[in-house]
Order: structure tokens, then C-alpha cells, then sequence
């Protein structure tokens, strides 16, 4: 692997969690962000020697990113993104101040906690990638219930991870 | 982070947004960066947990991908995510069947017998119950699909999913499969904790999903069904029908004969016999003094006599280890003989708070002694009466979360003559306080209680 194959790798390794949310938050359909993210990527390791040092490579790889996002789109004569370029750009900036907090390495256990029908809302739209309709046809239940769920089901996530961490300053 | 803004990301995340909701959301996100990182972050947990569902499913990806020495990282990158896909779509594809395969086996065909005779819940509690010919139950008793005759009395299911009923009597209840049920006639409340929302009660006119966490239903004598909202959110729906009202914490409504949802007073009375029974509490006596948990009124009681008991939340389970100051059964007195433990993460348990508000606060001649006794249905694992445990127990199990406590405001355990004591039962079922010379408000304790599935008992009710 040359030099710069092999930084590419390391940075992209890096930054591409945030770069996947980004995009996450920009282009809704799961299909086409899978694509726009692999075209980022290529794009990141075609360009990598135009990357300055001096600059945050998260900052660097979500531009290339949200260039990708018109692009694609573009090509592909769809505008599924909900936010306008004004709402895109705030994202972007918040997106390059944002960095995964070692909290979420409890996320995985906090899943296995997780148990009936959490557990199988859970599998239905995030491992088969159902939307909410499609979930309450199956379950028997309005879409909007079954996002109402899904919300409670992530806030009882995020407050798993809080307190696993809590647990674990507390005992150090 | 207002619950409005809540429900426009959440509602982001799950596609369920309108035109005029985007706008709102996309407005809020642009008025201030804090607002954007927000969203930012809300947006990388969603992300997060995508991946970390998936990431068994990768694993096994990564077994089956051995990258040729001169390929590159590239073609590699391209190879295992091809991979990767054709693996999610031969296991979505067994996923999709297997739920198949578990819906046919689930849903009875004959509202009697289903396919497969798989229980699903169990009985936790009978207080006073008489039965219908052939209807007899036992506490530990396994259920599956069959219908519930409860002549007068109360009796209380856990579901395996984590909810709780309980019934009181006369009632008629049809158990149909896991997270569906109807209730014929009578009175039921229900608790659904986080990750079994969307249990499901039917009546004669109405469909009801629940959403978390707490609701009750009593069929009136017309057959209307009167649906209240404890906590949480609530879905009412017409059978046969398309519409559908969602219900919030304090709200009611009347779905008659003539298919329609009707908004009524909140009224808390039918159900203040059932709520000891659903809480888990057997009897008291003495002092003691059991606080419905709804309307939320722990700030408004206040007895010179009395100590009150207040449930906190419902079924939850330890995510982490539970400090305890009390785990052995006897009489505490002094701090010292305090027998200190910790509830292992896992365990399902119930918490209770314990608390005395006198009328007035430090009057000259407070009364001499306040005792009574509280007993519960299944065994008492703990009590915490400290107040360092008490402040971090209550981040847990408090929806207002953690408060300071003075150390006037907590059981003096001194060991002498006005000395507080506390007695747990040898049988761990009846806590025992006795208050001397009570003067101001006092966060006494907070019981915690097995929650845990019940197992038979040798001996009927």
C-alpha cells in the first residue's frame, strides 16, 4: 500500500461515522445515501493528495461529501433531501464540530438489553430498513405511533449509555 | 430541547414528517448552530445504532472476504460491500419469513386455541377474587391465548414483554396473543414500559394502543368504553374504522355505540381501588398511606399522622448495579448496623418512595411517634434510607430526577431512644418504620421490590 493509499485509509477510517450521519441527515433514502457514500469515499481517496494538513479532515471530508450530495442527485434527477443548500450549510458546520463521544461503545450492550417488541421495532428499521408505514402494517399500528415508539426506544438508548458511563466515572 | 422539537426529529428520522413540519424543523435548525448540533447529534445516534444493529450481520461478512494481495483498498472496499449486501439481503429475506412464520403461530384462529400453545404471561397477584365456573387461576400460573372470567376481586398479569394489568372485578378479558387483548367488560389499568409500546387493548367499540406507558379503560354499564390516559401516550381508534386520536398524559375520552371519540373530563375515581393492587402493594396498615400515581399530587399530601407511599414508574430493569443500605431482614437503628449490598444489573424491580409532610412544617409539639407497616406481594430486595444513595437512586427511578436532600430530611438513625427504626420482615415482604417525634418533611426511604416473573405457589387463593 503506497503513502498515500495508506493515509487516506487511516483518515477515512476516521471520519467516515460522521461523514455516514451527515449524509444521513441530508439524504433520506437509505439506498441512495449507501451510494452517495461510496461515491464519497472514492471521491476522498481520489483527492486525498489535495487535502492541506492544516485543516480538520472531518471539515475537509464532509465538503467533499456534501458535493457529492448535489452531484449525485443531480445525475440521478431526484431531490429526495428535505433541507434547502441554507439548512445544509448549518449542518455541515455542526457536523464538523461534532465527534463520537466514547459513550457510544456502550451502545452495543445497551442493544442486547433491549428485549420484545423494542427489540423487534428495532430490527425492522434499522436491520431491514423499513419505514414507519410499512412497520405499522406490520405491528397494526399508524405510522406516527410506531415513530412515537421509535423515539422512546432511542431515548431509552441514549439514557443506557449515560448511565453505563455514569456507572463506570463512578466507579473509577 | 422542547418535547416539540423531539417529536420533529424523531419524526425526521422516521420519514413521518409533513411538508409544513420539515419547514419547521429545517427553520429551527438554521436559528441558532446550537440547534444544529442537536440535530447533529441526534442524527449520529440514529446512524450509530443502524450500525451497530447491522454489525453482526458484518461480521460474518468480513469471515467470508479474503482481499487478494495486489487488489486495492478500493476494489477491496467495493468487494466486501457487495458482499455485504448480497449477505443483508439473504438474511433479510430469512428475517422476513421467520416473522412469517411467528405471526401465523401467534394469532389464534378459533379466539381460543392458537396454532402453537406458547404462554406469554403470568399471573402476578389475585386479591379477593372470586371466579366464574372454571375460571380459577393461581399466582405463577403461565397463560397463552384463552379468556379471563374474573367474577369480583383483582387480579394482575405481567406479560413477558414487561407489561402489567391488572383487572378488577366484575370483568371479562380475552388474552389473544402477546401485545393484543380485549377487554369485554370491567375495569383495567395497564403500565407499558419503554420497548413494549404498541401493546394493544380492544373493547366492543374501541381499539387502544398503547404507546408507554400507563392507561386505564372501564367499560361502563352502556358499553361505552371510557379510556384515560395516566402517562405517556395513547392510540384510540374506531374498529373498522380509519380514525384515530392520539391521547397524552391527563387525557380522556368515551368511544360509544355510535363509532365516534369523544374528549371527556379526566376523572382518576374508578380507578383508585385498582391501583395498590397494580402497584404491587398487599396491605398497610398504621400509618401508612398509599399515594395514587395519578393525578401527580406527592407535593400536595401532607398528613401530621400518615406516611405516605408513593410507587415510582414502573417494571424497570437495573441497567447497572443498585446500591442498597438495606438488604438483610431485622431491626436498624444506627447507621452503623446498616447492611450495605448491591442489587446485580439485570434485575427487575419495582421502587417505591417512602415520605412523611406534616401539615406544618416544625411545629413545637410534633407528634410523638408516627409507625405503621406496608406489605408487598413479592420480596423486598433493598432499602435505600442514606441520603448519598437516595439522591443517586433517584436519577433512576424519579421522572423529576435527583434533588438535594438535607440531612434533616432523611431517617435519623442514632441508636438511641429517639432513635428512628426500620424492620424488614424475615420473610422480606413487610417493611416496618417507626417515626419519633417527626417535625418537618423527611424523604424517608425507597423500597425496592423482585419484579421478576412469579413462580407458582403450592397453596390457592
Amino acid at each position: 500500500m503506497d503513502d498515500s493509499t495508506r493515509k487516506a485509509t487511516l483518515l477515512w477510517t476516521s471520519a467516515q461515522p460522521v461523514v455516514a450521519a451527515f449524509l444521513a441527515s441530508v439524504v433520506r433514502d437509505f439506498r441512495d445515501r449507501e451510494d452517495v457514500l461510496q461515491e464519497t469515499a472514492l471521491a476522498v481517496f481520489r483527492s486525498i493528495e489535495a487535502y492541506d494538513d492544516r485543516l480538520a479532515f472531518n471539515a475537509w471530508a464532509i465538503g467533499v461529501a456534501r458535493n457529492q450530495v448535489g452531484l449525485y442527485l443531480r445525475r440521478r434527477k431526484r431531490d429526495r433531501h428535505v433541507f434547502d443548500q441554507s439548512t445544509i450549510a448549518c449542518l455541515e458546520s455542526a457536523f464538523t464540530r461534532l465527534s463520537a463521544s466514547p459513550k457510544l461503545d456502550y451502545l452495543p450492550e445497551c442493544i442486547g438489553l433491549l428485549e420484545g417488541r423494542a427489540r423487534e421495532m428495532c430490527d425492522l428499521r434499522y436491520r431491514e430498513n423499513l419505514k414507519s408505514a410499512a412497520i405499522g402494517e406490520r405491528l397494526s399500528m399508524a405510522a406516527n405511533s410506531v415513530s412515537k415508539a421509535l423515539q422512546r426506544i432511542r431515548e431509552q438508548l441514549r439514557l443506557c449509555i449515560e448511565a453505563k458511563a455514569a456507572s463506570v466515572e463512578a466507579a473509577e | 430541547m422542547t418535547q416539540g422539537i423531539k417529536d420533529l426529529i424523531g419524526g425526521y428520522l422516521d420519514d413521518v414528517l409533513t411538508n409544513d413540519q420539515q419547514v419547521e424543523l429545517a427553520a429551527w435548525i438554521e436559528a441558532d448552530i446550537a440547534n444544529a448540533e442537536q440535530f447533529a447529534e441526534a442524527v449520529f445516534l440514529d446512524n450509530r445504532i443502524h450500525a451497530e444493529v447491522n454489525a453482526a450481520r458484518f461480521k460474518d461478512m468480513a469471515n467470508l472476504v479474503h482481499p487478494p494481495i495486489h487488489s486495492s483498498p478500493i476494489r477491496q472496499t467495493w468487494t466486501q460491500i457487495a458482499v455485504a449486501l448480497v449477505v443483508c439481503t439473504l438474511v433479510a429475506v430469512g428475517v422476513v419469513l421467520w416473522h412469517s412464520q411467528g405471526d401465523q403461530q401467534q394469532l389464534a384462529t378459533d379466539g381460543s386455541k392458537s396454532t402453537v400453545e406458547s404462554s406469554f404471561v403470568s399471573v402476578a397477584q389475585i386479591v379477593g377474587a372470586a371466579w366464574n365456573e372454571g375460571s380459577k387461576l393461581n399466582i405463577g400460573d403461565r397463560l397463552s391465548s384463552q379468556t379471563i372470567q374474573l367474577r369480583s376481586g383483582f387480579l394482575r398479569l405481567a406479560f413477558d414483554d414487561g407489561v402489567e394489568v391488572t383487572l378488577q372485578g366484575p370483568a371479562e378479558y380475552e388474552l389473544i396473543a402477546a401485545g393484543k387483548t380485549k377487554l369485554t367488560s370491567g375495569l383495567l389499568t395497564a403500565t407499558v414500559p419503554s420497548g413494549a409500546e404498541g401493546f394493544t387493548v380492544d373493547t366492543p367499540t374501541a381499539e387502544v394502543v398503547d404507546l408507554g406507558t400507563a392507561f386505564g379503560i372501564d367499560i361502563q354499564e352502556n358499553g361505552i368504553s371510557r379510556v384515560s390516559v395516566f402517562e405517556g401516550e395513547v392510540e384510540v381508534g374506531i374498529p373498522g374504522s380509519t380514525e384515530k386520536r392520539l391521547l397524552s398524559e391527563g387525557e380522556a375520552v368515551r368511544v360509544g355505540g355510535e363509532k365516534s371519540i369523544e374528549a371527556v373530563d379526566f376523572n382518576a375515581e374508578p380507578f383508585t381501588k385498582v391501583w395498590p393492587v397494580s402497584s404491587g402493594i398487599e396491605r398497610s396498615t398504621d400509618a401508612f398511606r398509599f399515594v395514587p400515581p395519578w393525578p401527580p399530587q406527592q407535593r400536595f399530601v401532607r398528613s401530621d399522622e400518615d406516611i405516605f407511599i408513593a410507587p415510582e414508574g414502573h417494571v424497570a430493569t437495573l441497567a447497572n448495579a443498585l446500591r442498597v443500605n438495606i438488604s438483610v431482614p431485622g431491626n436498624y437503628s444506627r447507621e452503623g448496623d446498616l447492611t450495605v449490598s448491591e442489587l446485580p444489573s439485570g434485575q427487575k424491580v419495582r421502587s417505591f418512595a417512602l415520605f412523611f409532610h406534616p401539615e406544618k412544617a416544625g411545629r413545637r409539639t410534633p407528634p410523638k411517634e408516627v409507625t405503621g407497616s406496608i406489605a408487598f406481594d413479592t420480596p423486598v430486595l433493598g432499602l435505600i434510607v442514606l441520603r448519598d444513595e437516595l439522591q443517586a437512586s433517584a436519577r433512576r427511578f424519579t421522572r423529576n430526577g435527583p434533588r438535594n436532600i438535607n440531612e434533616s430530611q432523611q431517617l435519623e438513625l442514632t441508636g438511641d431512644n429517639d432513635s428512628d427504626v426500620i424492620t424488614l420482615s424475615e420473610d422480606r415482604r413487610t417493611v416496618t418504620v417507626k417515626l419519633t417525634s417527626p417535625a418537618r418533611f423527611a424523604e424517608l426511604m425507597r423500597v425496592i421490590v423482585d419484579a421478576s416473573c412469579p413462580k407458582p405457589q403450592a397453596s390457592a387463593n
